[in-house]
């Protein structure tokens, strides 16, 4: 028995398949945990056809450039429960990758009502199986549908349950959510030992909405890794281009997106307009942004892998991030590391954490338009932003976070925090 | 004997409002008149009102009292708006002779300009301003706002001022314990500056009940001389000002100090006094400082703004704006603005 403190994660859509959200993070902060010398048994769903990239290979490995003696594969071992859940559902909104992306689509149809239910029960069901077969000192489960695994596991071990909670129902959905998932969000975030929140507007929320004790709720911020991809900006002669990239629902708020462009359109004909991603509102878009006369100024990218994402954030002007509610919005720190200005809506988890970036109260097409042109026309903003919002990135490292969580579990678990790998 | 010349300071901003890029060629609303409406009424009544009442009693009291009164520009016009009573009161205070108001630019707007000829116009609107409100004609410059000192000295000079008073914000207030202050331990002039406007609103400022004991325990040692800025500056013409201890201007700062003088050298007949005193509003160095940003990435507000960022986005369509109404080239036509990275 050694002093390092042993974590079975329930966990999702890992390795991240999407830009930004619950895989990123999760990613992110397992590979902290590993480099904080916890050992970690992630459990996760199995989906139907869908291919590995390989990602999770290499974590497994932890081939980790930065770290000079990396801790021992052993200190991460994967489960998988088979599993029609996915992430960000209902309505599922992740496209999977690549040529499998039909056949998945038919083998998991959204779920609703009895069967989302049944559905996330079973998979409690087979959580409680791993945790009776694993050692493990705490519990820590990612959003929503992994909490009844997590109660579940609690519940036969006798070990504590910390849930992380990266979104609610509420930022998703608005007051039109799903009354079942608030359900679960409800029972696990108030049934918890601790319940830890992406951002000090996340912690309010949970504490308001939920009633969540204020002792039992801890903030940690998200984080980004890396260093700093060379700039390339845009160059003389090229169009303005201003990006969206996300979740198309309507927490991300997209409408606003495509309003402000043809605002910024009628002042600045050349200036052209990426939303990159999917999701339940893009037909909508489309046909919004027709009739606003946009086809020539606006492309609706799809999903696009990463290294394409990332040659987006280094050729944008200017990254818009309209959402309805964003408890974090970890794609504004992606934006950032590559030099690209953000803007975010007011009271976004995120700028708990950056301050060097602009504010936009949701819905306000007028003053997003304005901040759009703002960037494009005045070179020393766009340059300050890009300068100053990188460096304040470079600070950040999951790393700093998972030691954040480490602190969490010592104090459910009262044993001194494991010393740091030599 | 300490000599000591003490100087109350008032001064207000004028507050811009978040003007952005599609209020240009529609509203000429750079500012927050409500706002500051707002702010001039709190602050005239929890100091002003009964800081010039300590005053007045206490120059009643104390005949060997006397100090200088440096009020801005933008603190008399937004008085002379929404506070207009307040004016008369101040005179009275004036009219004793024991207390010297202190000439400024007119629009506090020293660390933007770049022309000696706007600065001459701005020290001489502030003496006519002080003419008409207080009934007395200033001799001695007081102003706070750093800028040029070699320019600055040549403008005072050819207005004939008797003199410079430094009153850089850094001055001390009034000290914790007056007597320990107030030990004769030399000839010196002994500055003190007491921001009025803040008096009794915050503790660095120090209490009304301070000022006034502090007041009686000076005036009271014979230690203890009261000299007007007119005394406390050495005769023979303007002391030489000491360079700005300003740090140097971001980016930011130079490109709206840049595109503020581009403007002010544009205007040739400038036909619209409005505009006029607008562009002279939008000089003042408060907008300046709101888009100082600190060190170690930190970005704090200036109501109703977010970051200094959102101030320097309305400071240059406010620009963008009067550039319209001096006749210049439309800012919608946005492609024609857009700078090289």
């Amino acid at each position: 028995m050694t002093g390092s403190m042993r974590v079975l994660m329930f966990g999702w859509e890992f390795p991240p398949q999407i830009s930004g959200g619950l895989g990123v993070a999760c990613e992110g902060l397992v590979r902290g945990l590993l480099q904080s010398g916890a050992e970690v048994v992630l459990v996760l769903p199995r989906y139907p056809h869908r291919k590995s990239t390989g990602r999770l290979r290499i974590l497994e490995a932890l081939a980790d450039p930065a770290e000079a003696a990396p801790p021992p594969a052993a200190a991460l071992r994967v489960r998988r429960i088979e599993s029609a859940l996915r992430p960000y559902g209902p309505p599922a909104n992740a496209e999977p990758v690549g040529d499998t992306a039909t056949a998945a689509r038919e083998a998991a149809p959204p779920l609703y009502g009895p069967n989302l239910a049944s559905e996330v029960l079973r998979y409690a069901g087979r959580a409680a199986a791993i945790a009776r077969r694993e050692r493990f000192d705490i519990i820590h489960a990612h959003d929503w549908m992994t909490f009844p695994a997590g109660l579940e596991a609690r519940r036969v071990s006798g070990r504590p349950l910390v849930v992380h909670v990266h979104a609610t129902e509420y930022d998703r959905a608005g007051e039109g959510g799903n009354p079942f998932v608030r359900e679960i969000e409800r029972e696990g975030v108030t049934r918890a030992d601790r319940v830890i929140a992406v951002s000090r507007y996340t912690a309010e929320r949970l504490a308001r909405d939920y009633g969540v004790p204020r002792r039992r709720l801890r903030v940690v911020h998200n984080a980004i890794d890396g260093g700093r991809p060379q700039r390339r900006g845009p160059a003389d002669g090229d169009s303005p281009l201003v990006l969206f990239a996300g979740r198309v629902t309507w927490q991300k708020g997209p409408e606003y997106f495509v309003e402000a462009a043809a605002r910024v359109a009628r002042e600045m004909p050349e200036a052209r307009f990426a939303v990159a991603g999917s999701g339940d509102r893009l037909v909508f878009l489309r046909e919004r942004a027709r009739q606003l006369g946009l086809q020539r100024n606006i492309l609706f990218t799809g999903f696009l892998p990463a290294a394409e994402l990332d040659r987006l954030y280094r050729r944008a002007d200017v990254y818009v991030m309209p959402s309805f509610s964003e408890p974090f919005g970890l794609t504004a720190l992606e934006a950032l590391r590559h030099g690209t200005p953000v803007i975010v809506s007011r009271g976004a988890g995120v700028s708990e954490v950056v301050r060097n970036v602009l504010a936009v109260d949701f819905g306000d097409v007028e003053d997003l338009a304005s901040k759009i042109l703002s960037v494009i026309l005045f070179a020393p903003l766009r340059a300050t932003l890009s300068r100053r919002g990188g460096r304040e990135v470079e600070r950040l490292s999951w790393r700093r976070s998972a030691d954040r969580v480490m602190s969490v579990y010592a104090e459910l678990t009262r044993r001194p925090e494991a010393p740091p790998p030599p | 004997m300490t000599r000591v010349a003490l100087v109350f300071t008032a001064h207000t901003p004028w507050r811009l409002r978040r003007y952005n890029y599609f209020d240009v060629g529609r509203n000429h609303d750079y500012f927050d008149r409500e706002a500051m409406r707002r702010r001039i009424a709190g602050l005239d009544a929890a100091s002003l009102e009964p800081a010039a009442a300590l005053l007045a009693a206490a120059i009643g009291r104390h005949p060997r009292l006397a100090f200088g009164l440096a009020l801005s520009g933008p603190m008399l016009d937004q008085l002379a708006f929404w506070a207009p009573g307040r004016i008369p009161v101040l005179r009275r205070l004036v009219d004793t002779g024991r207390v010297e108001p202190l000439a400024q630019t007119s629009h506090r707007s020293l660390s933007w300009s770049s022309s000696a000829e706007e600065l001459a116009i701005q020290i001489r609107a502030h003496r006519e301003r002080l003419e008409r409100h207080l009934g007395r004609t200033p001799r001695v410059f007081g102003g706070e706002e750093g800028g040029d000192p070699k320019v600055l000295s040549a403008a005072l000079e050819a207005q004939g001022f008797f003199g410079r008073l430094d009153v850089g914000a850094d001055e001390p207030g009034l000290p914790a314990d007056p007597a320990a202050w107030l030990s004769p331990d030399g000839d010196g002039i002994l500055p003190v500056r007491v921001n009025l406007a803040t008096l009794g609103r915050s503790r660095v400022a120090g209490s009304l009940d301070e000022l006034g004991s502090w007041i009686d325990t000076a005036s009271a040692s014979s230690d203890v001389a009261f000299v007007t800025p007119s005394e406390a500056v050495p005769a023979g013409g303007a002391e030489p000002a000491a360079p700005s201890s300003r740090p140097a201007p971001n980016d930011l700062q130079r490109d709206a100090r840049a595109a503020l003088a581009s403007l002010r050298a544009a205007w040739r007949d400038a036909g619209d006094p409005e505009a006029v005193e607008d562009y002279r509003r939008l000089t003042g160095s408060d907008h300046f400082d709101a888009m100082a940003l600190p060190r170690g990435g930190g970005a704090p507000a200036t109501p109703p703004f977010d970051s200094p960022y959102e101030v320097y986005m309305a400071f240059r369509h406010a620009l963008a704006d009067l550039e319209l109404r001096f006749g210049g080239a439309s800012p919608r036509r946005a492609p024609a603005l857009r700078m090289p990275a």
